[in-house]
């Protein structure tokens, strides 16, 4: 656990020096406060032409769908922030370091992953003070908030987890982002046939992302979800491992 | 290369290595003792490289034992691997780091506290000559530093052993001597295993030299003075896949 820190610490250490990830971030802040602030302006409009003075329903029509936005922006964002995690090393030869230096495969993997859900945590929580910003001067479900909230927690971790795997199949971070991508957008719509058939209650259906991240962003917090975002996450670190370790046996 | 009664700090026995369908070492033994620097010499595509990634842990052997004082590397290597020190023929480098946090980083990663780390970079800053350029970025030094930061990350939680695959490629002359130096005290506290392509360059750092040639062990000596040629014509014969006693 230590030496995951280390290298979690680590991990952070390098996306914090480099100008590309401010840059992603700050794009990313940028396109949500654009969208923070056209969700609140059209609240107060509504406001003023219903004379809500109670100021009810700013979680529902400001909060949740920037936050909602953050989640959909997360699948594009995190393949790109995490795609170099391993095969960057390896096009530049730098996994040399980790793999000599007498650290588990699971300790390199889950300290690249922590590094990464630490850039990740603090977009959302810079993304989070947005709605936040709101309170004192409306009614925020706050229960419905810290819902939102921690399913973007999970879904990020999750990405994180598959970003990391797509990472340890090839030295090209390009290709290991597409993957990352492709794996992402297949979770959203592997359930689509179903849901047009009018089928929402089948295996295919728990498969996919939304049936479990928008009970969450409603609020919902129910055991299924959090078990199925720890339990692809888990796979796919476990598989980040195993490809790790066959690379020390690669032919 | 060690006398009977001492158990070597390295011992690799009898390991072997396809990749791609071709026996790149095959059942390859060696010895190395702390005190001693052992080169691997051959010609490019001799499993030089392939053995000392072994060594280091990087690549797993097919079969065979990689001993490092006693203990199989392979049976529990998490422990073994800090006793290695290892630079690959390309240094394993972060450039977007200065050379400071680098070191910090990979002597925690070998298991020092803070503390201990601190002290371990301030040595092997020294040690490295690395003094002016401690605050600078890794990807912003000229080759020579970039490779003595490659053997500082290799120092700083004191190994026994110290593999060296092809230290002093790319460097120009002074650089390249200098790299000799630092072998040389290296010698005092540490075994070491450095693989070369240059003859010049293993018989002015090295105490033994095991020639190899596509993967096999062609001939193992102790280096001694005014036997250059003998030992040349001995290296290029075993390059050019010569009979002994057949002339160049």
């Amino acid at each position: 656990m230590k030496t995951s820190l280390v290298i979690a610490g680590h991990e952070w250490r390098r996306l914090r020096v480099q100008a590309w990830p401010w840059l992603l971030l700050a794009a990313v802040l940028a396109l949500l406060a654009w969208l923070f602030l056209d969700r609140l302006d059209t609240y107060l409009r509504l406001q003023e032409s219903t004379g809500n003075a109670a100021h009810v329903g700013a979680t529902a029509q400001v909060a949740a769908p920037v936050l909602g936005w953050l989640a959909i922006l997360l699948i594009v964002l995190v393949p790109l922030l995490g795609s170099r995690a391993i095969a960057g090393e390896r096009r530049v030869h730098s996994l040399n370091l980790l793999l000599a230096a007498g650290i588990s495969d699971v300790a390199i993997v889950s300290g690249k992953w922590l590094g990464l859900c630490l850039w990740l945590l603090l977009l959302i929580a810079l993304t989070a003070l947005m709605p936040l910003s709101l309170f004192g001067t409306t009614e925020l479900d706050l229960g419905r908030l810290a819902a939102n909230l921690l399913a973007l927690v999970l879904q990020a971790a999750m990405l994180a987890a598959i970003a990391l795997y797509a990472s340890s199949l090839t030295a090209q971070p390009v290709l290991a982002a597409a993957v990352a991508l492709l794996i992402n957008l297949l979770l959203c719509v592997v359930d689509l046939g179903a849901r047009e058939a009018g089928v929402s209650n089948s295996l295919i259906n728990w498969l996919a992302l939304p049936s479990h991240f928008g009970p969450l962003s409603d609020g919902v917090v129910a055991s299924v979800d959090l078990v199925w975002f720890a339990l692809i996450s888990g796979i796919f670190l476990a598989l980040a491992t195993r490809q790790l370790a066959a690379l020390r046996g690669a032919d | 290369m060690t006398s009977a009664d001492t158990i070597p700090t390295l011992r690799i026995d009898r390991i072997s290595r396809t990749l791609a369908g071709r026996a790149v070492v095959n059942a390859l033994s060696l010895e190395v003792a702390c005190g001693e620097v052992l080169g691997l010499l051959g010609v490019n595509g001799a499993g030089k490289s392939t053995t000392l990634r072994m060594i280091a842990g990087v690549l797993s052997p097919d079969s065979g034992q990689v001993l490092l004082g006693g203990a199989d590397l392979y049976e529990n290597p998490e422990l073994a691997r800090r006793g290695i020190g290892y630079l690959p023929e390309r240094a394993p480098l972060h450039a977007e780091l200065d050379v400071s946090e680098f070191l910090l980083f990979c002597a925690r990663l070998h298991g020092l506290s803070r503390g201990e780390a601190r002290v371990a970079v301030r040595r092997e800053i020294e040690r490295c000559d690395l003094g002016e350029v401690q605050h600078r970025l890794i990807g912003h030094l000229s080759k020579g530093f970039q490779q003595r930061v490659g053997i500082a990350q290799a120092l700083v939680h004191k190994p026994t052993l110290v593999v060296l695959d092809e230290p002093a490629s790319g460097l120009d002359p002074v650089q390249s001597l200098r790299m000799r130096e630092l072998i040389t005290e290296l010698r005092a506290n540490h075994a070491v295993l450095l693989s070369t392509h240059l003859l010049a360059e293993a018989e002015a750092c090295c105490d033994h030299i095991a020639i190899l040639h596509r993967g096999v062990l062609r001939h193992s000596c102790r280096v001694s003075q005014g036997e250059t040629a003998r030992l040349e014509q001995q290296f290029l014969r075993i390059a050019a896949d010569l009979e002994p006693g057949t002339d160049l």
